[in-house]
């Protein structure tokens, strides 16, 4: 029985971790209709920036985060404006062609830069808690609570401010956004700020436990996009709920049968439903 | 006496609470030239769509040569003999206009893997067979002097031309035309309404979706009339221009009787 | 003659040309380094050749293809190995499994469209690497294939025979079967059914309505690229003679895809010339420490960017205009 509550606690940690990241790839996807699928990668530069934050610059780990999501949105943005902006009316394959030449600079590039080793983060919120015969640390508890909170802080933006409503508008109608005199070239802008921050986020948040290392961005883009193809995309609670069932899935999985097959089990069901439903759960037409 | 080529029986199409088609029943005879008009919306594409296959019919049965077709396959309904063009003229815009016209004979043809690779006689008997089709077709809609143009760059009339010739080198017996005069001025209407006719003379059976009154009743032997997806007149042209249900579907109600 | 025929006739002419001096290269080129390098220039060659066929030609991003130049490597080297087959046995039956796997990955991905079959077949062959890794009882899994046989020599007339103990045979073998894939492809594409394939990546809707089955069509041109794939793996297995299930790997995908992009999808050669030159200057550079896959990363954007279709595709837009410019 313990093992089944550690295992589901474990399992809200890594599905916080993946909502947060299939968020942001919903946004993009949903929103700009741009397969980003350097998602993934992004996120490993969050992890590393957030750990050369913590490590060599010495600054307090929420710091560090925070510092690291918004040099990740300035990355993003970067990103967007030079790469994805010239493809924008090509077909998504061109884009998804061009993510994965960012996978290959920014992933080699961290292996050439930092070697291929995990490095391991200082020692952070690691108090411990026995609960109901299980260990927990204190940072998997954080993990859930600080992604609630930045769920919580993301629908806020995107239902109360201006900025928000202008973001809703275009992923409704992008014609009727523009006549309205909507800067699509702003919303693009925010939405891959906002998706490559809690990339970042997720990033800096699982970093103290999984280890940071180059190739650490690989399976999560793709357990994402399974994600938002099951969750349907563009569907923020797609993305949520999503995220949670896939962690949930993955420890309990890995926890009862094998932790080798555990991401076939993710991938087998994508493939699957793609076989029933080619559009995806929640997909139109 | 001719015969029912095509029969449409109380077909019924639904978008999910919205009901496009309903209870839609017609017949389409043999060698004639037929016309589906109505005011925007009332399901006069969605009705091709069903009839070849491209949309599911919630209800209904269409029976085609006493054959019944619901539902089949676009791809096999094709190969039956149904033939048509799309709304918005579609061709291969990269390829030459005598590779659209060859390609779309394939149908006809047999193209195995190993007579492929290895250029088996058959095999050069089946793609000789679909250049003279394509020959034949080029000559007929007369694009002879553009055979090597890229279809893409051809004018908007020419492209319909080539879709309608595309949609002739299947061999179909009911070729189905979305009108074919949509975004066309007053000259080029009088060519493609002969070709039509010239199609007709074929021996070709031709149902079109028409917007333009000159063309939707001058040229069909007989008429149906949607509107809001039900059917409210069919007949000979005089008949249904006169029709009461006619005239206020398109001008109103102040405009009828 | 039309400007267009001319230049048909002298390409035929100028591949002659190539041909014959691909077989006389191991005259002059002695150095057993730059023979390799050739040699795995052949396989890549043939790997991405094939991935061309459905990409290229049919429209349809497969992110699988490297999971198949896997399955047909581990068929073969454990159908040797393991079932003690003879070599020539073992590659058509390697070829065979491959294209059962195939079959069933089509039928289930091929349902799907756009970006969700490029993600579908990426999990795939993500699947497949995982299960070549875990299922080591099997495939010997991280522990790597080990002590695959070169194919068995050939016995000619007066005693003589050709050992593929040495450079130069292999060299020829897998040139036989680079130009055998080249010409299995050139067929295919310049045929009826080589046209369906265009059609279906053109326009599937319209293809459809002209009674293409779209499904049989990329299905088939599905079928044989990874019959190929799986048919170059079979050499790379024979030729390096170990396994590990990297070489089945989502990254291997990625490069054969960088090989075709930048030589050109949709030209017979393009992605011939892409994998010849991306493998020659990553072997000149491997013991440098050299960051080769930052560097394709930032041709790949580029290319995709501003010089769509590759290599091969802006020389052949060149050469048209010239041709055409010539002819009058």
């Amino acid at each position: 029985m313990s093992l089944f509550i550690q295992q589901v606690i474990n399992g809200i940690m890594l599905g916080s971790v993946y909502s947060l990241v299939a968020l942001g790839l919903t946004l993009e996807y949903g929103i700009l209709h741009i397969p980003n699928f350097s998602h993934g990668a992004l996120y490993m530069v969050g992890a590393y920036v957030t750990f050369l934050l913590a490590t060599t610059v010495g600054l307090n780990f929420w710091l560090a985060m925070i510092v690291a999501m918004a040099a990740l949105a300035f990355i993003g943005i970067l990103v967007e404006r030079l790469v994805y902006r010239p493809l924008m009316l090509e077909s998504p394959l061109s884009s998804f062609i061009a993510a994965i030449g960012l996978i290959f600079i920014f992933v080699d590039g961290a292996l050439n830069i930092f070697g291929p080793d995990f490095k391991r983060f200082p020692p952070v919120h690691s108090q411990v808690f026995h609960m109901a015969g299980t260990t927990i640390t204190l940072q998997r508890i954080l993990i859930i609570l600080v992604t609630v909170l930045l769920i919580v802080l993301l629908h806020l933006f995107i239902k109360k401010t201006m900025i928000g409503a202008t973001i809703e508008a275009t992923a409704q109608d992008l014609e009727g956004a523009q006549l309205m005199g909507i800067s699509i070239t702003r919303v693009r802008m925010t939405v891959f700020a906002l998706g490559t921050a809690l990339a970042a986020a997720a990033a800096a948040l699982i970093a103290p436990i999984h280890l940071v290392h180059p190739g650490m961005g690989g399976p999560v883009i793709l357990k994402a996009f399974v994600i938002i193809i099951l969750g349907g995309m563009g569907s923020i609670p797609g993305a949520i709920v999503g995220g949670f069932i896939m962690g949930l899935v993955e420890a309990l999985s890995g926890g009862y049968i094998s932790t080798s097959y555990n991401e076939v089990f993710a991938f087998g069901v994508l493939v699957l439903v793609l076989a029933v439903r080619p559009t995806g759960l929640f997909g139109a037409k | 006496m001719s015969v029912k080529l095509l029969d449409v029986q109380e077909i019924v199409k639904d978008f999910g609470g919205l009901r496009a088609l309903d209870k839609v029943a017609f017949y389409i005879r043999e060698g004639e030239i037929f016309s589906i008009i109505g005011p925007n919306g009332s399901g006069k594409t969605t009705m091709f769509n069903v009839i070849t296959g491209s949309l599911r019919a919630t209800t209904g049965k269409i029976l085609f040569k006493d054959e019944e077709i619901t539902n089949l396959k676009p791809y096999t309904i094709a190969r039956k003999g149904i033939a048509r063009t799309f709304q918005l003229t579609t061709v291969f815009t990269l390829n030459t206009v005598f590779d659209n016209l060859m390609i779309s004979h394939r149908l006809r043809i047999k193209a195995g893997l190993f007579g492929t690779i290895l250029r088996s006689g058959q095999m050069r008997k089946e793609e000789a067979k679909c250049r003279e089709k394509a020959e034949e077709i080029i000559r007929f809609i007369g694009l002879e002097q553009v055979r090597h143009r890229v279809a893409g760059s051809l004018t908007q009339e020419a492209q319909k031309r080539l879709s309608i010739g595309m949609a002739l080198a299947t061999d179909p017996e009911l070729l189905l035309l979305d009108e074919p005069t949509g975004g066309v001025n007053m000259q080029e209407i009088n060519a493609l309404i002969s070709l039509i006719e010239k199609i007709r003379d074929h021996g070709i059976t031709i149902c079109l979706i028409e917007h333009k009154m000159k063309v939707a009743l001058d040229i069909p032997d007989r008429v149906l009339v949607l509107n809001y997806g039900e059917k409210i007149a069919e007949g000979s042209p005089a008949e249904v221009s006169g029709d009461r249900r006619v005239i206020e579907a398109y001008l109103g109600e102040s405009h009828a009787a | 003659m039309e400007p267009f025929a001319q230049s048909q006739s002298m390409r035929r002419y100028a591949f002659l040309l190539i041909i014959v001096f691909a077989f006389t290269i191991p005259l002059f080129v002695t150095s057993r380094f730059y023979l390799h390098v050739l040699i795995m220039c052949c396989i890549w060659g043939m790997a991405a050749t094939s991935m061309n066929l459905i990409m290229g030609y049919t429209g349809q991003v497969n992110l699988a293809h490297g999971a198949f130049f896997g399955i047909g490597a581990y068929a073969s080297g454990l159908l040797i190995l393991k079932l003690g087959f003879n070599f020539w046995f073992a590659m058509l039956v390697a070829c065979l499994i491959t294209v059962l796997v195939g079959f069933f990955m089509g039928v289930l991905a091929l349902r799907t469209k756009g970006s969700y079959f490029a993600i579908g077949t990426m999990c795939f062959n993500v699947i497949v690497t995982v299960i070549i890794d875990s299922w080591d009882t099997l495939t010997e899994g991280a522990r790597g294939l080990l002590g695959i046989p070169r194919p068995p020599s050939i016995p000619l007339l007066f005693g003589k025979e050709i050992s593929f103990s040495s450079l130069v045979p292999n060299y020829y073998l897998v040139l036989v079967f680079l130009l055998f894939t080249l010409f299995v492809v050139h067929r295919i594409v310049h045929s009826m059914m080589g046209k369906s394939f265009a059609a279906v990546r053109g326009n599937e809707e319209l293809a459809e309505s002209l009674g293409i089955n779209a499904m049989g069509t990329k299905l088939m041109s599905f079928l044989i690229s990874t019959f190929l794939a799986g048919l170059a793996g079979v050499l790379y297995a024979a030729y390096i003679g170990f396994l590990s299930p990297e070489i089945s790997d989502y990254h291997v995908t990625f490069e054969l895809l960088v090989f075709c992009l930048i030589g050109g999808l949709g030209t017979l050669v393009g992605p011939l010339i892409g994998a010849f030159i991306l493998t020659i200057v990553s072997e000149l550079l491997h013991g440098l420490a050299f960051p080769r896959l930052v560097i394709y990363g930032f041709l790949l954007i580029i290319i995709i960017i501003f010089l769509r279709e590759g290599i091969a595709g802006g020389v052949r837009k060149l050469w048209l205009k010239v041709a055409q410019e010539g002819g009058r």
